[in-house]
């Protein structure tokens, strides 16, 4: 590893040394105010839900959270008045039920998340806009870390993505190396399909640099959209094709000599008439250089 | 174990803060340890099995750690620890003053197993004839993969604060061999390239937020460096050395600008967002050996493509049963690099670049009845420079859909969209049909191409009880290259798709999918050759030659599959047992017509396959500490492909290799840990 790499990593962990010195827990906020219980009227009802709120990360007063605030009133409001009235769901108490608006379930999380970066986006997103919450992914009392767990969280929702991306190409979704939130930006985003980036080859080349050019000889589709050939997230094709090569070169390059010619069962290896141009990786027999060419004379993709 | 990843671990265990440390103030720690076995066997050697995961017999072992004290935080994962695949992650920090995090991970790509080839040097830059190119039983083995390590890290400043500043740095090595096809027409060659690549990414953002605006910077700076930027080689077919170019070296720049503004009048929101980039790579053609052609007009290629990128969204809610949308996005792509000429030919036509914008609004109307009415507009335009197919399109697409959650056990969707696109082509007016380039007038590529596109979409989903869901959703998609002489004329689809979860009984959980999928595309063609046996370049005309026809093709894809899981909390959650089965398969074939002489024989082995998988786990907890966890795996794969049946690396005229050529497989795996928590 390179010395300049090193340093980078310890950078963090001088901050994060010198930090501790000079920072602390945050002032707690007066618990007591008109209509709160305390979390220990809570509790006395709702033992196991209290018992996973305590074990999770909002039940930390040090954080600015329910805990530095009125506890389980904080999110759920004052409860004197569902106490009064003997208790029961939604009986004068704000509960993250499927039948509350989600537009105000999330904007209990947002009067404390609205800091995180990529909260700016929410409004804008498609989930919000399409009546989604934050508890429709996340588990508001999770024993530590209340992410939720990629993909299945997100596979609840998205059926045809599960399927995809268990065909026999696919991205490393299901083994655990890409997740979701490697490219989408689930908290909103203004790009067309929630992607992180701004365009869809913008995060393409993130991973794939090598793909990026600029090329002597640009092949224009490669240079629009990787989506136009590729499909992101799992195909019945291989290397992620949205169509089986060569035909899906052949549906624009369809004219003069090969390309214009067909092939048919016999073109294959064991076929009457086998064809370098059809068996095995066909047009990529000769045409290896397919998303950009920089040799100086042109090829036509082939060095 | 390697290397990087004893440094790793060793690392992690120095800094972890010890248990002592948890007496004072608010403090915790969990973890666990997790320390086993596997056996796996596959009988085929499948690559495909291994594609992207390490599943090898040998020990395995996981690690996770979570600390706090007031308001430090600081958590560890280590999974696969020493394999192929492992992943670390450290991340740590103050609540809401600073974040950091590390990571390293390791992504194998198994391309093709035991492929063969009669070249020495593979994994380099320069294949030397060392074996009988006409005898296969003389030629060496090797191996088609790539692995990927990724490391890096970041940190985020002044959580908490109105204030944020935010850096990552990350390295990506990629180290292999992947197939490359290459050769002319007298024979066509299938070699490994030498994959040696390393990409360093910078960024670093900053910006302010409160409760009622937020602004950013961000500039990111990416390099990529390879360190065979040729590939040299030796042709067998006409007994010369041949030199290919790979990916060149290049810098890449972004720096880009936010602005969000919540809570404007009609409850709305205004995001903004403008990016600019820079992509630069420079090299000389002495530098990829290759001969330099007559007339070259520059020696050095100075590649510089620049693009600009503006988006806007506003949304509102005018009243409290009116949502909208307005969007404006714009992306310019230019492209500044060295047009290379040499006598007779070049790229003087080929340097890409167009612009785009698109604007358009979206509505949402809250009917009666807990029905809501949406529809929306979209207007697009897009122009490209040098692309005489597709000079210009013009698209406007309208959707309407209506949602409805009327009853407490059901909310249904449907929603209808449509699109028309308007292409205009810039060809030479003067060519003429005895013009060997008229022929392309009559090609419409479908990336670009005038088209229609209808799709439907109904989604239902049905919770009876507060332990059954199930949805269920249709999409059909219809795409009619209205225009298209030749070329793709017409594609449909259907996609029907259902899934479930019942949790039956504290005991019991219960879950399912399905999918159904069918594709079909419609194709013409025309088989021309420009100026042989007094050919038409008109494939409107039927020109009675022989050695010229018009034909067809039409492709149909049907996929189905299904997955079913259990999971089985028994013994007051001591013992967990789980089952997956799941199973795809796949059909295609494609059918011909043709009016030449000879008649096209369809294919039906069309990327035929099925995947088979069973998987079972168990889990037993003896106390609250220690667990035993079993696990066995089977998964069966076969795939049928007309491509690769009778696979020959000596067929007439080429050379392969064997890539992709392993698809099938039928392994095993079981496994067996002791897991310790803390």
């Amino acid at each position: 590893m390179k010395r300049k790499y090193i340093i980078l990593f310890l950078l963090p962990f001088s901050l994060f040394l010198l930090s501790t010195q000079s920072l602390g827990a945050e002032g707690e906020m007066e618990e007591t105010a008109m209509g709160f219980i305390g979390a220990e009227t809570c509790q006395e009802c709702h033992e196991d839900t209290y018992a996973s709120y305590a074990r999770s990360i909002h039940s930390r007063k040090v954080i600015k959270g329910p805990a530095a605030q009125n506890a389980c009133e904080t999110c759920h409001g004052a409860g004197a008045e569902h106490v009064e009235k003997g208790g029961g769901r939604d009986v004068a108490i704000f509960a993250f039920d499927d039948d509350v608006d989600p537009a105000a379930k999330s904007a209990k999380c947002l009067s404390c998340h609205r800091q995180n970066t990529d909260m700016d986006s929410w409004e804008i997103g498609a989930h919000a806009r399409n009546e989604i919450s934050c508890d429709s992914c996340h588990d508001l009392h999770a024993d530590t870390s209340q992410r939720p767990s990629e993909p299945e969280v997100c596979f609840e929702c998205h059926q045809s993505v599960r399927i995809e991306v268990n065909k026999r190409s696919h991205h490393p979704i299901i083994e655990g190396k890409v997740s979701c939130s490697s490219c989408h930006q689930p908290h909103g985003s203004l790009t067309e399909g929630g992607l992180k980036t701004a365009g869809s080859q913008e995060l393409c080349y993130e991973c794939h640099a090598d793909k990026r050019g600029p090329y002597i000889y640009d092949h224009p589709p490669v240079e629009e959209d990787c989506m136009i050939c590729h499909t992101p997230h799992g195909s019945r094709h291989a290397r992620l094709m949205k169509e089986k090569v060569p035909n899906i070169c052949q549906d624009c390059h369809d004219w003069s000599r090969h390309p214009g010619t067909p092939y048919d069962n016999e073109a294959g290896f064991a076929g009457s008439g086998p064809s370098n141009r059809f068996f095995a990786r066909s047009c990529l027999n000769c045409h290896g250089t397919i998303h950009g060419s920089n040799t100086f004379e042109n090829h036509r993709f082939t060095r | 174990m390697k290397k990087r990843s004893i440094l790793l671990a060793t690392t992690a265990l120095f800094i972890l803060p010890v248990g002592g440390a948890l007496g004072a103030g608010d403090a915790g720690m969990s973890g666990s340890v997790e320390l086993g076995a596997r056996l796996a066997a596959d009988e085929d050697d499948g690559a495909k099995f291994m594609e992207y995961r390490d599943l090898e017999s040998g020990v395995i072992g996981n690690f996770m750690y979570n600390y706090y004290r007031d308001a430090l935080f600081f958590d560890v994962e280590a999974t696969n620890i020493g394999l192929d695949d492992q992943y670390y992650r450290f991340e740590g920090g103050l609540y809401n003053a600073l974040k950091f995090w590390l990571f390293y991970d390791e992504i194998p790509h198994n391309l093709s197993f035991d492929a063969r080839t009669f070249y020495s040097g593979v994994g380099g830059g320069d294949l030397n004839t060392a074996r009988n190119p006409t005898d296969e039983s003389t030629w060496r083995t090797f191996d088609y993969t790539i692995d990927t390590e990724e490391f890096g890290g970041g940190a985020e400043f002044l959580r908490g604060s109105p204030f944020f500043v935010r850096f990552n740095v990350s390295q990506q090595n990629r180290d292999g061999v992947r197939p490359l096809g290459s050769g002319s027409f007298s024979g066509a060659i299938e070699m490994p390239e030498p994959v040696d690549q390393t990409t360093n990414n910078v960024s670093l953002a900053g910006g302010y937020r409160s409760d009622t605006m937020s602004f950013s910077l961000s500039g990111m700076y990416s390099s990529f460096d390879n360190d065979n930027n040729a590939l040299e080689w030796d042709n067998p077919f006409i007994g010369a050395t041949e030199h290919n170019s790979l990916a060149q070296d290049s810098d890449y720049g972004k720096i880009g600008a936010d602005f969000t503004w919540h809570q404007l009048p009609m409850m709305s929101t205004l995001k903004l967002r403008g990016t600019y980039t820079t992509l630069s790579s420079d090299f000389n053609v002495n530098e990829l050996g290759a001969a330099i052609p007559a007339g070259l007009n520059s020696l050095s290629f100075d590649g510089d493509v620049t693009t600009a990128r503006f988006n806007a969204a506003l949304l509102s809610h005018p009243t409290e049963s009116l949502g909208t949308k307005v969007f404006f996005n714009y992306f310019d792509r230019n492209n500044d690099s060295t047009v290379i000429e040499y006598t007779g030919g070049g790229n003087d036509i080929h340097l890409y670049e167009y612009d785009k914008y698109n604007l358009g609004f979206d509505v949402d109307y809250d009917l009666v009845a807990d029905t809501t009415l949406g529809g929306g507009y979209k207007f697009e335009e897009v122009d490209r420079t040098n692309r005489h197919d597709a000079e210009s399109n013009t698209d406007h697409e309208f959707f309407v859909n209506v949602k409805n959650k009327s009853l407490d056990f059901l909310t249904a969707k449907v929603e209808y969209t449509y699109l028309n696109r308007d292409t205009d082509e810039d060809f030479d007016p003067t060519l003429t049909p005895s013009d060997a380039g008229y022929i392309a007038l009559f090609v419409d590529r479908f990336d670009a191409a005038s088209k229609s596109k209808h799709e439907l979409e109904f989604a239902v989903d049905v919770y009876p009880t507060r332990t059954l869901d199930f949805g269920a959703s249709y999409t059909f998609v219809n795409n009619d290259y209205d225009d298209a002489i030749l070329g793709r004329t017409e594609d449909t689809g259907h996609e029907f798709y259902v899934d479930a979860m019942w949790r039956a009984a504290k005991f019991l959980s219960l879950g399912g999918f399905a999918g159904f999928e069918n594709y079909e595309s419609d194709s013409n063609h025309y088989n021309y050759r420009a100026g042989f046996m007094g050919q038409t370049a008109n494939p409107l005309v039927e020109d009675g030659n022989p050695s010229s026809f018009r034909w067809s093709q039409f492709d149909e894809e049907d996929f189905w599959t299904l997955g079913l899981t259990a999971k089985m909390p028994l013994m007051r959650d001591r013992l967990v047992l789980s089952f997956l089965a799941q199973y795809q398969e796949s059909d295609g074939e494609s059918d011909f017509t043709t009016e030449g002489a000879t008649p096209l024989e369809s294919i039906d082995e069309f990327e035929d396959y099925y995947i088979a998988t069973f998987e079972a786990r168990a889990s037993y907890a003896f106390t609250e500490a220690w667990a035993l966890n079993l696990g066995y795996l089977f998964e069966k794969s076969n795939y049928d492909d007309r491509q690769y049946e009778g696979y020959d690396l000596s067929p007439g005229g080429t050379s392969l290799t064997g890539a992709y050529s392993d698809h099938d497989y039928d392994a095993h795996v079981g496994y067996v840990t002791l897991k310790y928590s803390f």
